[in-house]
Protein backbone atom coordinates (compact mmCIF):
# COMPACT_ATOMS: atom_id res chain seq x y z
CA UNK A 1 0.00 0.00 0.00
CA UNK A 2 1.39 3.82 -0.45
CA UNK A 3 2.36 5.28 2.20
CA UNK A 4 -0.24 8.44 1.03
CA UNK A 5 -3.43 8.17 -0.66
CA UNK A 6 -6.87 10.23 -1.10
CA UNK A 7 -10.41 8.36 -2.00
CA UNK A 8 -13.99 10.55 -2.31
CA UNK A 9 -17.55 9.09 -3.23
CA UNK A 10 -19.21 11.73 -2.28
CA UNK A 11 -23.16 10.77 -4.14
CA UNK A 12 -26.07 9.69 -2.68
CA UNK A 13 -26.89 6.43 -4.48
CA UNK A 14 -30.46 5.70 -5.16
CA UNK A 15 -30.94 2.32 -6.81
CA UNK A 16 -33.57 0.07 -7.56
CA UNK A 17 -36.79 -0.30 -9.57
CA UNK A 18 -38.56 2.71 -8.18
CA UNK A 19 -35.82 4.70 -7.48
CA UNK A 20 -36.63 7.84 -10.03
CA UNK A 21 -39.55 8.31 -8.09
CA UNK A 22 -37.36 9.22 -4.91
CA UNK A 23 -36.11 12.48 -7.19
CA UNK A 24 -39.18 14.90 -5.87
CA UNK A 25 -38.38 13.65 -2.22
CA UNK A 26 -34.33 14.04 -3.20
CA UNK A 27 -35.30 17.92 -4.72
CA UNK A 28 -37.16 18.70 -1.93
CA UNK A 29 -34.25 17.72 0.26
CA UNK A 30 -31.45 20.14 -1.74
CA UNK A 31 -34.41 22.81 -2.12
CA UNK A 32 -34.82 22.50 -5.63
CA UNK A 33 -37.73 23.72 -6.84
CA UNK A 34 -36.97 24.91 -10.96
CA UNK A 35 -34.26 22.54 -12.20
CA UNK A 36 -33.18 22.06 -15.69
CA UNK A 37 -33.46 19.05 -17.11
CA UNK A 38 -30.75 17.99 -19.47
CA UNK A 39 -30.43 15.05 -21.74
CA UNK A 40 -30.25 14.28 -25.44
CA UNK A 41 -32.48 13.64 -28.53
CA UNK A 42 -32.51 9.95 -28.72
CA UNK A 43 -33.65 9.30 -25.03
CA UNK A 44 -36.44 11.95 -25.76
CA UNK A 45 -37.74 10.62 -28.74
CA UNK A 46 -37.58 6.58 -27.01
CA UNK A 47 -39.56 7.88 -24.18
CA UNK A 48 -36.68 7.03 -21.37
CA UNK A 49 -36.15 11.13 -20.80
CA UNK A 50 -40.25 10.94 -20.28
CA UNK A 51 -40.41 8.50 -17.77
CA UNK A 52 -37.96 10.55 -15.61
CA UNK A 53 -40.54 13.68 -16.03
CA UNK A 54 -43.39 11.51 -15.37
CA UNK A 55 -41.72 10.90 -11.65
CA UNK A 56 -41.02 14.52 -11.26
CA UNK A 57 -44.54 15.46 -12.33
CA UNK A 58 -45.84 12.80 -9.74
CA UNK A 59 -43.95 14.55 -6.95
CA UNK A 60 -45.29 17.77 -8.31
CA UNK A 61 -41.67 19.02 -10.15
CA UNK A 62 -41.96 20.79 -13.24
CA UNK A 63 -38.70 21.57 -14.84
CA UNK A 64 -38.40 24.67 -15.51
CA UNK A 65 -36.52 24.35 -18.83
CA UNK A 66 -35.49 20.91 -20.70
CA UNK A 67 -32.56 20.41 -23.06
CA UNK A 68 -32.80 17.39 -25.05
CA UNK A 69 -30.24 18.75 -28.22
CA UNK A 70 -26.86 17.73 -26.72
CA UNK A 71 -24.78 16.24 -29.07
CA UNK A 72 -22.61 12.90 -28.44
CA UNK A 73 -19.43 14.82 -27.88
CA UNK A 74 -20.22 17.65 -26.63
CA UNK A 75 -18.37 20.53 -26.86
CA UNK A 76 -17.16 23.81 -24.63
CA UNK A 77 -20.13 25.66 -26.86
CA UNK A 78 -22.92 23.35 -25.43
CA UNK A 79 -21.84 23.85 -21.95
CA UNK A 80 -21.58 27.81 -22.50
CA UNK A 81 -24.78 27.62 -23.43
CA UNK A 82 -26.45 25.83 -21.38
CA UNK A 83 -24.97 27.64 -18.34
CA UNK A 84 -26.69 30.64 -20.09
CA UNK A 85 -30.28 29.16 -20.65
CA UNK A 86 -29.83 27.90 -16.68
CA UNK A 87 -29.54 31.73 -15.50
CA UNK A 88 -31.90 33.47 -17.60
CA UNK A 89 -34.90 30.69 -16.96
CA UNK A 90 -33.95 30.93 -13.21
CA UNK A 91 -32.87 27.56 -12.70
CA UNK A 92 -31.92 26.82 -8.93
CA UNK A 93 -30.48 22.98 -9.46
CA UNK A 94 -29.99 20.47 -12.26
CA UNK A 95 -30.79 16.99 -13.15
CA UNK A 96 -29.19 15.48 -15.73
CA UNK A 97 -30.82 12.32 -17.74
CA UNK A 98 -28.23 10.30 -20.14
CA UNK A 99 -25.06 9.01 -21.32
CA UNK A 100 -21.59 10.26 -20.93
CA UNK A 101 -22.16 12.92 -22.89
CA UNK A 102 -25.25 14.45 -20.75
CA UNK A 103 -23.28 13.74 -17.62
CA UNK A 104 -20.32 15.59 -18.39
CA UNK A 105 -22.14 18.42 -20.13
CA UNK A 106 -24.07 19.12 -17.05
CA UNK A 107 -21.05 18.96 -14.63
CA UNK A 108 -19.79 20.93 -17.10
CA UNK A 109 -22.36 23.30 -16.65
CA UNK A 110 -22.35 22.66 -13.23
CA UNK A 111 -18.49 23.83 -12.51
CA UNK A 112 -19.11 27.46 -14.88
CA UNK A 113 -22.28 27.89 -12.59
CA UNK A 114 -20.74 27.79 -9.31
CA UNK A 115 -17.40 29.40 -10.15
CA UNK A 116 -19.33 32.66 -12.11
CA UNK A 117 -17.23 32.30 -15.04
CA UNK A 118 -18.80 32.31 -18.29
CA UNK A 119 -16.11 30.17 -20.36
CA UNK A 120 -15.61 26.67 -18.95
CA UNK A 121 -12.14 26.61 -21.34
CA UNK A 122 -10.95 28.67 -17.34
CA UNK A 123 -11.72 26.28 -15.61
CA UNK A 124 -9.39 23.53 -16.95
CA UNK A 125 -6.99 21.67 -14.51
CA UNK A 126 -6.72 19.23 -12.06
CA UNK A 127 -8.01 19.73 -8.22
CA UNK A 128 -7.77 23.83 -8.46
CA UNK A 129 -11.45 24.82 -8.38
CA UNK A 130 -12.68 25.42 -4.98
CA UNK A 131 -16.21 24.41 -4.26
CA UNK A 132 -17.97 27.45 -5.23
CA UNK A 133 -21.66 27.91 -5.24
CA UNK A 134 -23.74 25.04 -4.11
CA UNK A 135 -25.59 24.25 -7.23
CA UNK A 136 -27.79 20.37 -6.59
CA UNK A 137 -26.76 18.44 -8.87
CA UNK A 138 -28.57 15.00 -9.63
CA UNK A 139 -27.04 12.51 -11.86
CA UNK A 140 -29.74 9.90 -14.07
CA UNK A 141 -27.32 7.42 -16.02
CA UNK A 142 -28.44 5.54 -18.88
CA UNK A 143 -25.91 3.94 -20.05
CA UNK A 144 -23.75 1.29 -17.68
CA UNK A 145 -20.40 2.09 -18.73
CA UNK A 146 -18.63 5.62 -18.32
CA UNK A 147 -19.75 5.79 -14.37
CA UNK A 148 -19.50 9.46 -14.79
CA UNK A 149 -22.40 9.56 -12.00
CA UNK A 150 -19.70 8.90 -9.43
CA UNK A 151 -16.86 10.93 -11.18
CA UNK A 152 -14.51 13.71 -10.08
CA UNK A 153 -13.12 14.23 -14.02
CA UNK A 154 -15.33 15.61 -17.30
CA UNK A 155 -14.10 15.66 -20.53
CA UNK A 156 -15.26 18.08 -22.74
CA UNK A 157 -14.85 18.25 -26.39
CA UNK A 158 -12.38 21.46 -27.88
CA UNK A 159 -13.70 21.27 -31.33
CA UNK A 160 -11.00 23.82 -32.54
CA UNK A 161 -7.93 21.74 -31.51
CA UNK A 162 -9.84 18.21 -32.15
CA UNK A 163 -9.16 17.12 -28.90
CA UNK A 164 -11.39 15.98 -25.31
CA UNK A 165 -10.13 18.25 -22.48
CA UNK A 166 -9.91 16.96 -19.08
CA UNK A 167 -11.74 18.66 -15.93
CA UNK A 168 -10.43 16.87 -12.33
CA UNK A 169 -12.13 18.28 -9.32
CA UNK A 170 -14.03 16.88 -6.50
CA UNK A 171 -16.84 19.19 -6.82
CA UNK A 172 -17.66 17.67 -10.24
CA UNK A 173 -19.33 14.63 -7.94
CA UNK A 174 -23.06 15.02 -8.06
CA UNK A 175 -25.29 15.48 -5.18
CA UNK A 176 -27.01 12.32 -6.03
CA UNK A 177 -26.84 9.64 -8.59
CA UNK A 178 -30.15 7.60 -9.52
CA UNK A 179 -29.87 3.76 -11.37
CA UNK A 180 -33.24 2.53 -12.40
CA UNK A 181 -33.23 -0.43 -14.13
CA UNK A 182 -35.63 1.04 -15.85
CA UNK A 183 -33.30 3.58 -18.00
CA UNK A 184 -30.95 1.03 -19.64
CA UNK A 185 -33.70 -1.59 -20.34
CA UNK A 186 -33.83 -0.38 -23.83
CA UNK A 187 -30.17 0.13 -24.49
CA UNK A 188 -29.42 -1.88 -27.62
CA UNK A 189 -27.33 -5.14 -27.21
CA UNK A 190 -24.65 -3.49 -29.11
CA UNK A 191 -24.31 -0.52 -27.18
CA UNK A 192 -25.04 -2.66 -23.67
CA UNK A 193 -21.63 -4.55 -24.34
CA UNK A 194 -19.55 -1.43 -25.50
CA UNK A 195 -20.49 0.72 -22.56
CA UNK A 196 -20.11 -2.62 -20.10
CA UNK A 197 -16.44 -3.15 -21.85
CA UNK A 198 -16.08 0.21 -21.09
CA UNK A 199 -16.83 -0.09 -17.15
CA UNK A 200 -14.69 -3.39 -17.28
CA UNK A 201 -11.67 -0.99 -18.33
CA UNK A 202 -12.50 1.52 -15.88
CA UNK A 203 -12.16 -1.19 -12.86
CA UNK A 204 -9.36 -2.95 -14.53
CA UNK A 205 -7.45 0.45 -15.33
CA UNK A 206 -8.36 1.22 -11.98
CA UNK A 207 -7.01 -1.58 -10.27
CA UNK A 208 -3.45 -1.46 -12.16
CA UNK A 209 -2.83 2.09 -12.30
CA UNK A 210 -0.20 4.36 -10.24
CA UNK A 211 -2.88 5.96 -8.01
CA UNK A 212 -4.59 2.63 -6.77
CA UNK A 213 -5.58 2.43 -3.16
CA UNK A 214 -7.20 0.20 -1.05
CA UNK A 215 -10.58 1.82 -1.44
CA UNK A 216 -10.07 2.24 -5.26
CA UNK A 217 -9.09 -1.66 -5.09
CA UNK A 218 -11.76 -2.82 -3.56
CA UNK A 219 -14.44 -0.86 -5.60
CA UNK A 220 -12.83 -1.80 -8.86
CA UNK A 221 -12.35 -5.16 -7.88
CA UNK A 222 -16.39 -5.86 -7.22
CA UNK A 223 -17.27 -4.12 -10.27
CA UNK A 224 -15.05 -6.63 -12.05
CA UNK A 225 -16.93 -9.60 -10.70
CA UNK A 226 -20.51 -8.13 -11.06
CA UNK A 227 -19.43 -7.54 -15.17
CA UNK A 228 -18.11 -10.96 -15.32
CA UNK A 229 -22.32 -12.41 -13.87
CA UNK A 230 -23.64 -9.91 -15.65
CA UNK A 231 -22.75 -8.64 -18.95
CA UNK A 232 -23.84 -11.49 -21.26
CA UNK A 233 -26.86 -11.80 -19.36
CA UNK A 234 -27.67 -7.89 -20.12
CA UNK A 235 -26.43 -8.21 -23.62
CA UNK A 236 -28.85 -11.51 -24.40
CA UNK A 237 -31.55 -10.41 -22.21
CA UNK A 238 -32.09 -6.76 -22.27
CA UNK A 239 -35.63 -6.51 -20.09
CA UNK A 240 -33.79 -8.81 -17.53
CA UNK A 241 -33.56 -5.55 -14.58
CA UNK A 242 -31.50 -7.79 -12.41
CA UNK A 243 -28.91 -7.68 -14.80
CA UNK A 244 -29.52 -4.30 -15.92
CA UNK A 245 -29.44 -3.04 -12.48
CA UNK A 246 -26.46 -5.03 -11.51
CA UNK A 247 -24.35 -3.29 -14.29
CA UNK A 248 -25.64 -0.17 -13.30
CA UNK A 249 -24.02 -0.76 -9.89
CA UNK A 250 -20.61 -2.16 -11.65
CA UNK A 251 -20.66 0.66 -13.82
CA UNK A 252 -21.31 2.95 -11.00
CA UNK A 253 -18.18 1.44 -8.28
CA UNK A 254 -15.64 1.55 -11.94
CA UNK A 255 -16.34 4.82 -11.95
CA UNK A 256 -16.07 5.13 -7.71
CA UNK A 257 -12.61 3.45 -8.40
CA UNK A 258 -10.92 5.02 -11.15
CA UNK A 259 -12.28 8.83 -9.91
CA UNK A 260 -9.72 7.87 -7.28
CA UNK A 261 -7.13 5.66 -8.72
CA UNK A 262 -7.30 7.17 -12.38
CA UNK A 263 -6.93 5.39 -15.95
CA UNK A 264 -3.78 4.58 -17.89
CA UNK A 265 -3.08 3.76 -21.34
CA UNK A 266 -5.95 2.41 -22.49
CA UNK A 267 -7.89 6.21 -22.04
CA UNK A 268 -5.26 7.90 -23.03
CA UNK A 269 -5.54 6.56 -26.25
CA UNK A 270 -8.92 6.04 -26.43
CA UNK A 271 -9.63 9.84 -26.00
CA UNK A 272 -7.26 10.51 -28.41
CA UNK A 273 -9.29 7.92 -30.98
CA UNK A 274 -12.67 9.79 -30.07
CA UNK A 275 -10.68 13.48 -30.38
CA UNK A 276 -9.13 12.43 -34.04
CA UNK A 277 -10.92 9.50 -35.46
CA UNK A 278 -14.50 9.91 -33.65
CA UNK A 279 -14.23 6.44 -32.52
CA UNK A 280 -17.05 6.01 -30.09
CA UNK A 281 -15.20 5.49 -26.49
CA UNK A 282 -16.37 2.07 -24.95
CA UNK A 283 -15.47 0.52 -28.74
CA UNK A 284 -12.31 1.95 -28.04
CA UNK A 285 -12.17 1.07 -24.95
CA UNK A 286 -13.11 -2.63 -26.06
CA UNK A 287 -10.50 -2.71 -29.28
CA UNK A 288 -7.52 -1.28 -26.69
CA UNK A 289 -8.11 -3.08 -23.24
CA UNK A 290 -6.31 -6.99 -24.33
CA UNK A 291 -3.45 -5.18 -26.28
CA UNK A 292 -2.78 -2.55 -23.81
CA UNK A 293 -2.52 -5.06 -21.22
CA UNK A 294 -0.35 -6.99 -23.21
CA UNK A 295 1.64 -4.00 -23.54
CA UNK A 296 1.78 -3.39 -19.97
CA UNK A 297 2.03 -6.59 -18.55
CA UNK A 298 5.67 -6.68 -17.32
CA UNK A 299 4.74 -3.67 -14.97
CA UNK A 300 1.17 -4.89 -13.80
CA UNK A 301 1.71 -8.74 -14.10
CA UNK A 302 0.66 -8.89 -10.17
CA UNK A 303 -1.96 -6.71 -10.36
CA UNK A 304 -2.99 -8.48 -13.00
CA UNK A 305 -2.42 -12.56 -12.17
CA UNK A 306 -4.59 -11.16 -9.16
CA UNK A 307 -7.44 -9.89 -11.12
CA UNK A 308 -7.96 -13.34 -12.49
CA UNK A 309 -9.77 -14.10 -9.28
CA UNK A 310 -12.97 -11.30 -10.33
CA UNK A 311 -12.60 -12.23 -13.88
CA UNK A 312 -12.44 -15.82 -14.18
CA UNK A 313 -14.13 -16.82 -10.77
CA UNK A 314 -12.45 -18.92 -7.84
CA UNK A 315 -12.21 -22.03 -9.12
CA UNK A 316 -10.15 -21.04 -12.72
CA UNK A 317 -8.15 -18.52 -9.96
CA UNK A 318 -6.91 -21.81 -7.75
CA UNK A 319 -6.21 -23.91 -10.84
CA UNK A 320 -4.20 -21.27 -12.41
CA UNK A 321 -0.69 -21.61 -11.03
CA UNK A 322 0.70 -18.05 -9.92
CA UNK A 323 3.02 -17.41 -12.72
CA UNK A 324 0.50 -17.88 -15.69
CA UNK A 325 -2.72 -15.79 -13.72
CA UNK A 326 -1.53 -12.49 -15.46
CA UNK A 327 -1.98 -14.22 -18.68
CA UNK A 328 -4.84 -15.61 -18.15
CA UNK A 329 -6.54 -12.45 -17.05
CA UNK A 330 -5.82 -11.08 -20.57
CA UNK A 331 -6.76 -14.07 -22.27
CA UNK A 332 -10.41 -13.75 -20.84
CA UNK A 333 -10.90 -10.47 -21.48
CA UNK A 334 -9.71 -11.43 -25.17
CA UNK A 335 -12.91 -13.94 -24.84
CA UNK A 336 -15.20 -11.93 -23.53
CA UNK A 337 -14.34 -9.31 -26.70
CA UNK A 338 -15.10 -12.49 -29.19
CA UNK A 339 -18.05 -13.40 -27.34
CA UNK A 340 -19.85 -10.01 -27.55
CA UNK A 341 -18.26 -9.57 -31.19
CA UNK A 342 -19.90 -13.35 -31.70
CA UNK A 343 -23.52 -12.29 -30.14
CA UNK A 344 -23.85 -8.27 -31.40
CA UNK A 345 -21.04 -7.80 -33.22
CA UNK A 346 -18.50 -5.65 -31.03
CA UNK A 347 -15.31 -4.76 -32.79
CA UNK A 348 -12.60 -6.70 -32.42
CA UNK A 349 -10.23 -4.35 -34.22
CA UNK A 350 -9.85 0.04 -35.66
CA UNK A 351 -10.25 -1.85 -38.97
CA UNK A 352 -13.51 -2.81 -38.11
CA UNK A 353 -14.13 0.58 -36.35
CA UNK A 354 -12.64 1.97 -39.97
CA UNK A 355 -10.14 3.95 -38.54
CA UNK A 356 -7.45 5.52 -41.13
CA UNK A 357 -4.45 4.46 -40.05
CA UNK A 358 -3.16 7.63 -41.88
CA UNK A 359 -4.59 9.28 -38.73
CA UNK A 360 -1.95 7.13 -36.34
CA UNK A 361 0.57 9.82 -35.96
CA UNK A 362 -1.88 12.99 -34.82
CA UNK A 363 -3.59 10.15 -32.27
CA UNK A 364 -0.08 9.13 -30.99
CA UNK A 365 0.80 12.25 -30.39
CA UNK A 366 -2.63 13.68 -28.53
CA UNK A 367 -2.33 10.51 -26.09
CA UNK A 368 1.38 11.33 -25.27
CA UNK A 369 -0.53 14.54 -24.33
CA UNK A 370 -3.72 13.27 -22.25
CA UNK A 371 -3.53 13.38 -18.58
CA UNK A 372 -4.31 9.51 -18.04
CA UNK A 373 -0.73 8.93 -19.68
CA UNK A 374 1.05 10.17 -16.57
CA UNK A 375 -0.43 7.52 -13.81
CA UNK A 376 -0.41 4.64 -16.28
CA UNK A 377 2.62 2.61 -14.58
CA UNK A 378 4.51 1.92 -17.72
CA UNK A 379 6.27 5.16 -19.57
CA UNK A 380 5.30 5.18 -23.42
CA UNK A 381 6.32 6.81 -26.19
CA UNK A 382 5.22 8.01 -29.75
CA UNK A 383 7.11 4.72 -30.72
CA UNK A 384 5.23 1.93 -28.10
CA UNK A 385 1.84 4.03 -28.69
CA UNK A 386 1.78 3.34 -32.67
CA UNK A 387 2.93 -0.10 -32.04
CA UNK A 388 0.02 -0.49 -29.84
CA UNK A 389 -2.15 0.95 -32.37
CA UNK A 390 -0.68 -1.06 -35.50
CA UNK A 391 -1.82 -4.02 -32.79
CA UNK A 392 -4.83 -2.87 -32.59
CA UNK A 393 -5.91 -2.38 -36.16
CA UNK A 394 -5.02 -6.30 -36.56
CA UNK A 395 -1.91 -5.56 -38.82
CA UNK B 1 4.35 26.35 15.66
CA UNK B 2 7.22 24.95 17.16
CA UNK B 3 10.96 25.66 16.49
CA UNK B 4 12.07 22.91 14.74
CA UNK B 5 8.89 22.68 12.52
CA UNK B 6 9.94 26.31 10.91
CA UNK B 7 13.80 25.95 10.96
CA UNK B 8 12.43 22.80 8.76
CA UNK B 9 9.96 24.92 6.51
CA UNK B 10 12.69 27.73 6.34
CA UNK B 11 15.50 24.88 5.17
CA UNK B 12 13.17 23.53 2.87
CA UNK B 13 11.95 26.34 1.62
CA UNK B 14 15.78 27.72 0.76
CA UNK B 15 16.88 24.07 -0.91
CA UNK B 16 13.62 24.62 -2.76
CA UNK B 17 14.34 28.01 -4.18
CA UNK B 18 17.91 26.86 -5.26
CA UNK B 19 16.87 23.47 -6.96
CA UNK B 20 14.33 25.98 -8.59
CA UNK B 21 17.22 27.86 -9.96
CA UNK B 22 18.85 24.58 -11.27
CA UNK B 23 15.73 23.49 -12.86
CA UNK B 24 15.82 26.57 -14.65
CA UNK B 25 19.15 26.42 -15.55
CA UNK B 26 18.74 22.45 -16.92
CA UNK B 27 15.39 23.24 -19.04
CA UNK B 28 17.05 26.71 -20.63
CA UNK B 29 20.10 23.95 -21.48
CA UNK B 30 18.81 21.13 -22.23
CA UNK B 31 16.06 23.19 -24.63
CA UNK B 32 19.46 23.70 -26.93
CA UNK B 33 21.38 20.29 -26.34
CA UNK B 34 18.97 17.94 -25.99
CA UNK B 35 16.72 16.66 -29.14
CA UNK B 36 13.97 15.63 -27.24
CA UNK B 37 13.68 18.74 -24.75
CA UNK B 38 14.09 20.41 -28.13
CA UNK B 39 10.76 19.05 -30.18
CA UNK B 40 9.10 19.45 -26.66
CA UNK B 41 9.65 23.26 -26.11
CA UNK B 42 9.44 23.71 -30.07
CA UNK B 43 5.48 22.50 -29.27
CA UNK B 44 4.82 25.05 -26.35
CA UNK B 45 2.91 27.53 -27.69
CA UNK B 46 4.98 30.93 -28.23
CA UNK B 47 4.38 33.32 -25.35
CA UNK B 48 2.93 30.01 -23.04
CA UNK B 49 3.78 30.74 -19.64
CA UNK B 50 4.69 27.68 -17.05
CA UNK B 51 4.91 28.12 -13.39
CA UNK B 52 5.97 25.50 -10.85
CA UNK B 53 5.16 26.58 -7.36
CA UNK B 54 6.45 24.54 -4.63
CA UNK B 55 3.17 25.69 -1.99
CA UNK B 56 1.24 28.40 -1.75
CA UNK B 57 3.74 30.76 0.02
CA UNK B 58 6.85 28.79 -0.97
CA UNK B 59 9.60 29.63 -3.73
CA UNK B 60 8.40 29.69 -7.36
CA UNK B 61 9.77 29.06 -11.10
CA UNK B 62 7.88 31.08 -14.02
CA UNK B 63 9.32 30.21 -17.26
CA UNK B 64 7.77 31.61 -20.44
CA UNK B 65 8.48 30.40 -23.65
CA UNK B 66 9.52 33.60 -25.79
CA UNK B 67 9.97 32.94 -29.89
CA UNK B 68 12.48 29.39 -29.83
CA UNK B 69 13.95 30.15 -26.09
CA UNK B 70 12.55 30.10 -22.60
CA UNK B 71 13.42 32.79 -20.16
CA UNK B 72 12.89 33.26 -16.21
CA UNK B 73 10.15 35.76 -14.95
CA UNK B 74 10.19 37.10 -11.94
CA UNK B 75 5.81 37.36 -11.39
CA UNK B 76 3.51 37.15 -14.41
CA UNK B 77 -0.24 37.42 -14.69
CA UNK B 78 -1.63 34.20 -15.57
CA UNK B 79 -4.21 33.55 -17.89
CA UNK B 80 -5.98 30.25 -18.94
CA UNK B 81 -3.64 30.11 -21.67
CA UNK B 82 -1.08 29.32 -18.96
CA UNK B 83 0.10 26.67 -16.87
CA UNK B 84 0.23 26.74 -12.79
CA UNK B 85 1.68 23.74 -10.81
CA UNK B 86 1.40 24.32 -7.16
CA UNK B 87 2.17 21.92 -4.64
CA UNK B 88 -0.31 21.48 -2.13
CA UNK B 89 3.00 21.71 1.48
CA UNK B 90 6.64 22.39 0.76
CA UNK B 91 7.04 19.07 2.11
CA UNK B 92 6.16 16.93 -0.44
CA UNK B 93 7.76 19.93 -2.76
CA UNK B 94 10.74 19.26 -1.59
CA UNK B 95 10.45 15.68 -1.90
CA UNK B 96 9.95 16.05 -5.50
CA UNK B 97 12.70 18.46 -6.36
CA UNK B 98 15.52 16.98 -4.08
CA UNK B 99 14.74 13.71 -6.24
CA UNK B 100 12.83 11.61 -3.92
CA UNK B 101 9.49 11.71 -5.52
CA UNK B 102 8.56 11.33 -8.86
CA UNK B 103 6.20 13.72 -10.64
CA UNK B 104 4.07 10.98 -11.58
CA UNK B 105 4.03 9.84 -8.22
CA UNK B 106 3.03 13.39 -6.93
CA UNK B 107 0.22 13.19 -9.03
CA UNK B 108 -0.56 10.36 -8.14
CA UNK B 109 -0.22 11.44 -4.15
CA UNK B 110 -2.54 13.96 -5.23
CA UNK B 111 0.40 16.54 -4.34
CA UNK B 112 0.20 19.81 -6.10
CA UNK B 113 -3.31 21.38 -8.19
CA UNK B 114 -3.08 22.51 -11.43
CA UNK B 115 -4.65 24.73 -13.45
CA UNK B 116 -4.87 25.55 -17.14
CA UNK B 117 -5.17 22.80 -20.00
CA UNK B 118 -3.40 19.09 -18.86
CA UNK B 119 -2.56 18.17 -22.36
CA UNK B 120 0.12 21.59 -22.80
CA UNK B 121 1.33 20.25 -19.10
CA UNK B 122 1.94 16.70 -20.56
CA UNK B 123 4.72 18.57 -22.13
CA UNK B 124 6.31 20.14 -19.24
CA UNK B 125 6.37 16.80 -17.14
CA UNK B 126 7.79 15.19 -19.89
CA UNK B 127 10.75 18.12 -19.93
CA UNK B 128 11.05 17.74 -16.16
CA UNK B 129 11.73 13.85 -16.24
CA UNK B 130 14.31 14.48 -19.12
CA UNK B 131 15.64 17.00 -16.72
CA UNK B 132 15.95 14.79 -13.99
CA UNK B 133 17.41 12.22 -15.90
CA UNK B 134 20.37 14.60 -16.24
CA UNK B 135 20.40 16.24 -12.80
CA UNK B 136 20.00 13.16 -10.30
CA UNK B 137 22.83 10.03 -10.32
CA UNK B 138 20.85 7.04 -12.04
CA UNK B 139 20.27 5.39 -8.36
CA UNK B 140 18.13 7.88 -7.77
CA UNK B 141 16.62 8.61 -10.92
CA UNK B 142 15.80 5.03 -11.55
CA UNK B 143 13.69 5.01 -8.47
CA UNK B 144 11.80 7.79 -9.41
CA UNK B 145 11.17 7.77 -12.97
CA UNK B 146 9.35 4.58 -15.03
CA UNK B 147 12.23 4.66 -17.46
CA UNK B 148 15.65 6.62 -16.68
CA UNK B 149 15.86 8.67 -20.33
CA UNK B 150 18.76 8.02 -22.16
CA UNK B 151 21.18 10.66 -22.31
CA UNK B 152 22.23 12.52 -25.30
CA UNK B 153 25.10 13.82 -23.05
CA UNK B 154 27.48 14.17 -19.76
CA UNK B 155 25.44 15.14 -17.09
CA UNK B 156 29.15 16.95 -15.96
CA UNK B 157 28.66 19.01 -19.36
CA UNK B 158 24.88 19.80 -18.58
CA UNK B 159 25.54 21.59 -14.45
CA UNK B 160 28.83 23.13 -16.74
CA UNK B 161 26.59 24.77 -19.20
CA UNK B 162 24.33 25.38 -16.67
CA UNK B 163 26.65 27.18 -14.40
CA UNK B 164 28.27 28.92 -17.04
CA UNK B 165 24.48 30.43 -17.41
CA UNK B 166 24.11 31.59 -14.09
CA UNK B 167 27.82 33.33 -14.61
CA UNK B 168 26.84 35.22 -18.24
CA UNK B 169 23.69 36.29 -17.17
CA UNK B 170 21.91 33.99 -19.54
CA UNK B 171 19.65 32.71 -16.45
CA UNK B 172 18.72 35.87 -15.35
CA UNK B 173 15.09 36.95 -14.18
CA UNK B 174 13.33 38.72 -17.64
CA UNK B 175 10.51 41.09 -17.78
CA UNK B 176 7.49 39.46 -19.10
CA UNK B 177 6.78 39.35 -22.91
CA UNK B 178 2.85 39.84 -23.74
CA UNK B 179 2.13 37.56 -26.50
CA UNK B 180 -1.64 38.62 -28.21
CA UNK B 181 -1.60 34.84 -29.75
CA UNK B 182 -1.32 33.34 -26.38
Amino acid sequence: MDSYYEFQSSAKILSGSNALENIPSELENLNVKRPILLSDGVLSKIGTLQIVEEALNVGGIEPAYIVTDIPADSSSEVVNRIARIYHSYRCDGIIAVGGGSVIDTAKGVRMLLSQDVTDIMELMGCEGIPRGHMIPFLIVPTTSGTGSESTLVAVIKDKQRKIKMEFISYYLQPDVAILDPRMTRTLPPRMTASTGMDALCHAIEAYSCLQKNPLSDAHATAAIAMIRENLFRAVRHGHNDQARLAMANASLMAGAAFSNSMVGIVHAIGHALGGVCHVPHGDAMSVLLPVCMAYNLDTCGEDYGKLLLYLGGDELYASTPREKRAKKSISIVRKMCLELNRICGLPLTLQDLRVNPADFGQVAETALNDGAMIVNPKKADKKDVLRILDKAYGK
Amino acid sequence: MRLRKHLSIGVKKAVSSIVLSVLFGAFKQLSVMDSRMKEEVASWDDGIIYCLKASKSGPTLILQKQGTSIYRLKSAPLSYHDIMIQFKNIDTAFKVLTGQMGLAKAYSAHAFTLQGDIQKTMSFCRCADLAEGYLFPKVMSRRILKEVPKKEHFTLTVYLRILIGFLNGSCRMVPMVSNEKR
